[in-house]
């Protein structure tokens, strides 16, 4: 076999303003295929590689050499640590042990007791809840002249639901939602890296302190089914009545706002902002309201809100796709290029709500894949179901050049004005 | 009539997420084809129900399915 070193692309932005904020990543994408399957790119700190194709993107999630925990790579690899920390990697490295930050076997124990919270049948529970909020959001808004889908619904209802699951009392809730808006903002200034730290620092005392009162009321409570899901990840406890200890849970909290958050109101407006734009997608819904599940799993394919993955790095040398990827290599899987990718999806770039999108890699794949999939595809669905059912002619406020995309690595719309019942009358007056 | 279940599974839709080998590791092997999970052995007897049912509801793609065997099965 001949093994290549990975071509090095530096006339290409492969950084998060040139993927994530552009107006179309897949043309991004295109490019990065063509130059090879795992190709090199400056990154702060050191070179980091990307994997683009469908098939090697499978594979280097397979790859049991790759670690995300910040102490196993610290001690093999500290100048990549180092690195890491100062390019802000630090959102899944602070505090305590969590699904992100770990490698089996802590991962595996972890995941099984938190997977308890998370089954799809919980979640399938959560529906009528989720119904009732946006139900109540689209209340208020028909109310509005030009309502904001992603400040007024989007983010709405994810900040709800988090502090539902989390047991958040409503009197916190001002609160919760400041710190976790600036923990999930990423910095731009060092002024701004203050305040995340700030901000996250203070969610994390909150939550620590909001566990101990949960878990004591939890103890008082003889209630045969925990009412919320950090009741349930209390409660969890495994067939050798292992448990998960209050910094871990603290940690599970966490990365519930940092991964749950942000990633869902892209998802649901990404599918408000297109299903405006594309008439014959939006009537194939409106016929037959049940394609929405399938809707939800091809926006997930076509423009998901995690373009690229979380960052591995490679314990010792590997080769993906003939390629070497020496020990201490940064490495990330571009999962908008693999659910683009030609050779696995036919007219990837084209939106159609009823392909076949089975595999696609929009949640990630392997152990990592991600936890709260079953929520978000149950918010989503619900979210835009509703959307289209109640307000079928909603149109855009604005031109989409006026659309912007946040500049971080989730893929996220700033905002998304509409007209939820247009005034069609106007054209004939 | 055994009273046994059996275990069944959208394979092509596996995520290799591999909860179900967590949690049951004597049904559901990782090293199946394209690094997907493989089912060791499909017949469950009750006394692993509750178990076979964990790795069942754990699956975020919901491939697996538990359900009562036949009656004029073989096994």
């Amino acid at each position: 076999m001949n093994l290549q070193d990975a071509p090095h692309v530096d006339d290409i932005d492969v950084s998060a303003l040139g993927i994530e904020a552009s107006k179309c990543p897949w043309a991004t994408h295109g490019q990065l295929r063509e130059r090879g399957p795992v190709l090199t790119h400056p990154r702060p700190g050191g070179l980091g590689y990307v994997v683009t194709g469908y098939e090697d993107v499978l594979a280097a999630f397979q790859e049991p050499a790759f670690s995300k925990d910040p102490n196993t790579i610290d001690e093999q690899f500290p100048e990549v640590s180092a690195g890491a920390k100062r390019a802000g990697f630090a959102l899944t490295t602070s505090g305590s042990s969590h699904l992100l930050n770990t490698d089996p076997p802590n991962h595996t124990r972890l995941r099984r007791l938190v997977m308890r919270a998370f089954t799809p049948r919980r979640i399938q529970s959560l529906r009528p809840r989720i119904q009732e909020i946006v139900d109540g959001l689209l209340d208020e808004l028909q109310e509005q002249e030009t309502p904001d889908l992603i400040e007024d619904f989007a983010f709405q209802l994810s900040i709800t639901m988090i502090c539902e699951l989390l047991g958040v009392p409503s009197e916190d809730r001002a609160d919760f939602r400041v710190w976790s808006v600036a923990s999930t903002t990423p910095p731009r200034k060092d002024d701004d890296l203050n305040r995340q730290v700030e901000a996250q620092k203070a969610l994390q005392d909150y939550l620590a302190a909001h566990i101990v009162r949960r878990r004591a009321e939890l103890a008082q409570s003889d209630a045969a089914e925990p009412a919320d899901i950090l009741s349930a990840m209390i409660a969890a406890r495994d067939e050798n009545d292992d448990n998960l200890n209050d910094s871990e849970l603290v940690g599970m909290a966490f990365l519930l706002l940092i991964a749950g958050h942000e990633t869902t109101v892209g998802l649901i407006g990404t599918m408000a902002h297109r299903l405006a734009t594309l008439p014959d997608q939006r009537e194939l819904l409106l016929q037959d309201p049940d394609l929405i599940e399938n809707a939800v799993e091809e926006f997930l394919r076509f423009e998901g809100a995690v373009q690229r993955s979380t960052l591995r790095v490679a314990m010792e040398d590997l080769v993906i796709a003939d390629t070497r990827i020496p020990a201490g290599s940064v490495v990330s899987m571009l999962l908008g290029s693999a659910n683009h990718d030609p050779r696995k999806f036919e007219n990837p770039d084209e939106v159609d709500i009823t392909r076949d999108t089975t595999g696609h890699v929009a949640f990630g794949q392997g152990i990592h894949f991600c936890l709260g999939a079953p929520l978000a595809r149950a918010e989503a669905q619900i979210a835009i179901g509703t959307l289209l059912r109640r307000f079928p002619g909603y149109e855009l406020a604005v031109s989409e050049d006026e659309l912007r995309y946040a500049r971080t690595v989730i893929r996220a719309l700033v905002g998304l004005p509409v007209h939820l019942k247009p005034q069609k009358a106007t054209a004939a007056l | 009539m055994s009273g046994r279940a059996g275990i069944d599974a959208d394979i092509k839709r596996c995520a290799s997420v591999r909860q179900c080998v967590a949690v049951a590791p004597e049904y559901f092997s990782p090293n199946g084809e394209g690094g997907r999970v493989r089912i060791l052995q499909s017949s469950v007897p009750p006394e692993d129900f509750d178990l076979v049912d964990e790795a069942v509801e754990s699956c975020p793609m919901q491939v697996l399915g538990l359900h009562p065997a036949a009656p004029d099965s073989a096994s």
